[in-house]
């Protein structure tokens, strides 16, 4: 009986949800009548579930309220505003007596007054019935095709045991990838072993849908809201909701919630005008609020527009400043959308008068915090007169943060990726650290910000922080930006957050623990609270600012900065930054060594390569940096790309390699700097338009999608079989063309052991690439085939 | 209670864990600590994917400072929907309990009045049976609770 019982909330709940929408729906265009149909429905099956249950309050309201709908649909009674607002009125007190039943508690209370409303005019129901209008049974035929997908119901703690042996079984295949890796390469076990871990990624992702819900289920509540809110505040306002089928984390649905509705509230109370002074503007009476969900990688974006007045930057810097969040120095120096963000800060409330809506103490603040704690983001953009979008960045899962994870005193901690502003490296010429006291101020392009040693936070040591540590930029924008003192960075990427026990938690230094690779736990920090333990208030970065002007910024951003990289010969090297155009990643393919240069073709350009040795045909692909001096390029070959960084004095000159400007020094070692100028006499030439080549392929599928790649890194543009005219055709078992301008290059499909050696040196086995290769090469450097 | 208990040495006494609370038996491998968490928290463990806390019984009881339980199997229980595991002295048998907890005359002494429901006769003697959920909560915050 409970589970029965159970089921019937849990389905009449979910109803509820749906018919809500439907109601506003209705409201607006009355003679729907698949709507209507809905909306019956609903009220027929709660009456029959209440009979079965023996609930007679909620038999007799649905009842009435079945009664009421029935006259409707078969026209006997006008559906008014007044019947819509009472029947919206029913739903409620249902939703009230099933949350009353689900809590346990006797169901008691009288419901006369509604079900007086509902009967009320079904007197003069029955004179309107003669000027129903005749059309409205035509709809019925429309039936809404309902997508119900087939469903079951689980327990959520079902699918949690799921998801953590999901997580188990990752953890094993980590394992056993490690002892793998160990024992060498055993391709009678690495091909399975692949297929498993693809699968296991496969039902990871499955389980993780498992949680989502479709956001639908939260923004189904909205058209209500705006509906209320509307006729209460007296304007007129549309819903357009878009998206709804962008799915979430059940939990994060749950938390934004009340944020989105805060928001939507502020968009109609203060965003739209009044339909009067919409007219006046130009405007159609009725406002338009837009809420709209979609998802892009692991977040979901989500925004909330209306068309009204756009946020008013004069009024938000004037309170910004009377509440002495800003001094009026720094508003002169913001942006517009710089200032439209302060509405976020805490205690700035821009409404003149506190209206039951919105403004009552709970600003934006709030719905920044509670977004923030979640992993998200939030920002806004106005246009003044044309209206305000709000953006919310929703990660997918309270689950799954991204982080990033530092040493401290030999041990490993988390850091959630959303707080982290900027990584900066003590040894960076522009950080400066000053200790005062006890405590220590870091100045980083010219701010100051205060500066903790987590070691000593999380009382594991007590060292002084020094240029040898790495300081991690916190922002955090309620108490402003802290720098963290770590010992190390390690590295960063997804972790799977578990709750720790209350009686860690309430040390209030750590906000969960995840598992690292190798399985060992590691604590994420609690970076809000860190901040507030250790007294770091919102006045923190005001200090930065005021001594700006001392530390002349000018001179730091001349420094010239370069780039880091390995060469062939495993030397570390060094280019100027304003050398290097970009990275390129070149296909071994597209590397042509048959002359005297060596080429690549980039992007259909012929490039030189410099730096390129032997055995380099191993990789598959190889990482160049493309230099660059403004006409002439030239690709600089790199065993690996490391890191940029500043140059630290000027290089000290080398006589003995004419390609090395000079000598400077990168973390204590000698690094060489090479020298532009030279390179470029030497090798550098203006890129060629490989592309000025076409060939030819025969239109079948082989050639165009095995063939057209190699051709197209070769350097020539792929054409169709059809085209006038081309530098090359490619023929395949095929003895003449139509049209044969330029050269052929025969292919077979037979290889060259079973045919003859007229027909070897005649034309190519197409899968001899190399052969492949040269023939196209030969063709562009004008030999004969 | 079922009837069964679990037998473990904690600070040298013999004390007896319901079965049903417990949830498997480990071995511990290797901790990660907890900075400034109190004093009775060891750290983290791993159990596959999950992280169980570790809790020095030894010193969830008795505040005062004492040398760590080292026992390489520990008791793993869940409270309100953690898990953690318990570092005791030794982990004996399973035994049956005859009796319901009773309190003895004189009490058991201050900080395991707190720690235990009461004793039990079990095949192998009185033991102690100890109440996980105050266990868990260490003696600092039984103090402030109390």
């Amino acid at each position: 009986m409970d589970d029965l019982l159970a089921d019937f909330i849990e389905e009449t709940r979910e109803m509820l949800e749906a018919s809500e929408s439907e109601i506003i729906a209705w409201e607006a265009n009355p003679s729907d009548r698949t709507r209507l149909d809905a909306i019956f429905r609903f009220v027929h099956t709660v009456k029959g579930n209440c009979g079965f249950f023996d609930f007679p309050r909620l038999e007799r309201l649905s009842h009435a309220a079945e009664d009421a709908l029935a006259d409707v649909r078969k026209g006997r009674r006008e559906p008014d505003a007044a019947l819509v607002t009472t029947i919206l009125k029913t739903i409620d007190r249902i939703t009230e007596i099933v949350n009353t039943i689900d809590g346990g508690s006797e169901v008691s209370g009288d419901d006369s007054d509604l079900i007086a409303a509902l009967e009320a005019d079904s007197g003069e129901a029955h004179q309107t019935a003669a000027t129903a209008d005749p059309n409205t049974s035509n709809d019925t035929t429309e039936q809404q095709a309902s997508s119900a997908q087939r469903t079951i119901r689980l327990p959520v703690e079902l699918l949690d045991r799921v998801m953590s042996g999901v997580s188990d079984m990752v953890l094993a295949r980590n394992d056993l990838a490690h002892r793998l890796r160990e024992a060498g390469d055993q391709p009678t076990v690495d091909g399975p072993f692949e297929r498993m871990t693809s699968i296991l990624s496969d039902v990871r992702d499955a389980v993780t849908r498992m949680r989502m819900q479709r956001i639908e289920h939260l923004f189904s509540a909205f058209p209500r809201l705006v509906r209320d809110l509307s006729a209460e505040l007296q304007k007129q306002v549309m819903v357009d909701i878009d998206g709804g089928d962008v799915e979430l984390d059940r939990e994060m649905i749950e938390m934004i919630r009340d944020p989105m509705v805060h928001i939507i509230r502020n968009a109609i109370d203060h965003g739209i005008e009044k339909p009067a002074d919409r007219l006046k503007s130009g405007k159609r009476e009725i406002g338009i609020v837009t809420i709209s969900a979609r998802q892009s990688g692991n977040t979901i974006a989500i925004e909330v527009s209306d068309d009204g007045g756009g946020l008013d930057e004069e009024r938000i810097c004037a309170k910004a400043i009377a509440n002495e969040i800003v001094s009026s120095s720094e508003v002169k120096k913001m942006s517009r959308a710089e200032k439209l963000q302060l509405i976020f800060a805490a205690g700035l409330s821009t409404a003149d008068t506190v209206s039951a809506i919105s403004g009552r103490g709970v600003g934006m603040d709030v719905v920044r915090e509670n977004i923030e704690k979640v992993g998200g983001s939030i920002a806004v953009a106005s246009t003044p007169g044309k209206g305000s979008v709000f953006t919310l960045q929703i990660p997918l899962t309270l689950s799954i943060i991204a982080g990033l994870t530092v040493d401290a005193s030999g041990q490993r901690f988390a850091i959630p990726q959303s707080y982290v502003e900027e990584i900066v490296h003590g040894s960076a010429s522009d950080l400066d650290i000053s200790k005062l006291g006890n405590a220590t101020l870091v100045t980083f392009r010219g701010e100051r910000t205060p500066c903790l040693s987590l070691s000593k936070v999380l009382e594991l040591d007590e060292p002084e922080i020094d240029s040898g540590q790495v300081f991690v930029f916190l922002k955090q924008p309620r108490t402003g930006t802290f720098a963290l003192a770590v010992d190390e960075i390690h590295n960063h990427g997804d972790l799977v957050v578990k709750p720790l026990a209350p009686s860690i938690m309430r040390c209030k230094m750590f906000a969960g623990s995840s598992l690292l690779d190798n399985g060992q736990p590691i604590l994420l920090l609690d970076v809000p609270n860190i901040m507030d333990q250790s007294g770091l208030q919102a006045t923190s970065r005001n200090a930065g600012d005021i001594f700006t002007d001392q530390v002349s910024s000018a001179d730091l951003e001349n420094r010239p900065m370069m780039m880091l990289f390995k060469d062939f010969n495993q030397r570390r090297r060094a280019a100027r930054l304003e050398l290097v155009r970009r990275i390129e990643t070149v296909p071994v393919t597209a590397i042509d060594r048959t002359g005297a240069h060596v080429h690549a073709v980039v992007d259909g350009e012929i490039i030189p390569v410099f730096g390129l040795k032997d055995g380099a045909e191993s990789h598959e692909v190889i990482r160049m940096l493309r230099l660059s001096d403004g006409a002439a390029e030239l690709l600089y070959a790199t065993a690996k790309i490391e890191d940029t960084v500043e140059m630290s004095g000027e290089p000290k000159r080398v006589e003995d390699d004419s390609l090395v400007e000079g000598i400077t020094l990168v973390d204590g070692e000698q690094i060489a700097l090479i020298d532009g100028h030279a390179l470029f006499a030497r090798y550098g030439s203006v890129p060629k338009k490989a592309v000025a080549l076409s060939c030819r392929l025969p239109d079948n599928e082989w050639a165009q999608t095995i063939l057209a790649p190699l051709v197209r890194a070769a350097g020539y543009e792929p054409l169709s079989e059809t085209s006038e005219t081309a530098d090359v055709t490619v023929l395949i078992d095929q003895e003449h063309v139509a049209n044969s301008s330029g050269e052929v290059i025969h292919l077979r499909s037979l290889p060259d052991d079973l045919v003859s050696d007229e027909e070897i040196r005649r034309s190519i086995y197409r899968y001899d690439r190399d052969a492949v290769i040269r023939a196209l090469r030969n063709v562009r450097t004008g030999e004969a085939a | 209670m079922s009837d069964l208990v679990i037998l473990v040495d904690i600070a040298g006494r013999k004390c007896a864990l319901d079965a049903d609370d417990v949830a498997s038996v480990i071995e511990i491998d290797r901790t990660t600590p907890v900075p400034r968490a109190p004093g009775h928290i060891v750290g983290l463990t791993a159990l596959r994917s999950q992280a169980l806390t570790v809790i020095d019984c030894r010193l969830a009881i008795d505040n005062a400072d004492q040398p760590p339980a080292a026992c390489e199997r520990s008791p793993v229980v869940k409270v309100d929907g953690h898990s953690y595991a318990l570092l005791v002295d030794a982990v004996h048998d399973v035994a049956t309990a005859r009796t319901e907890p009773i309190v003895i005359e004189g009490g058991f002494g201050e900080n395991w009045n707190d720690a235990a429901q009461g004793m039990v006769e079990t095949d192998l003697g009185p033991a102690l049976l100890i109440n996980i959920a105050s266990l868990v909560r260490g003696p600092v915050l039984r103090t402030e609770a109390a």
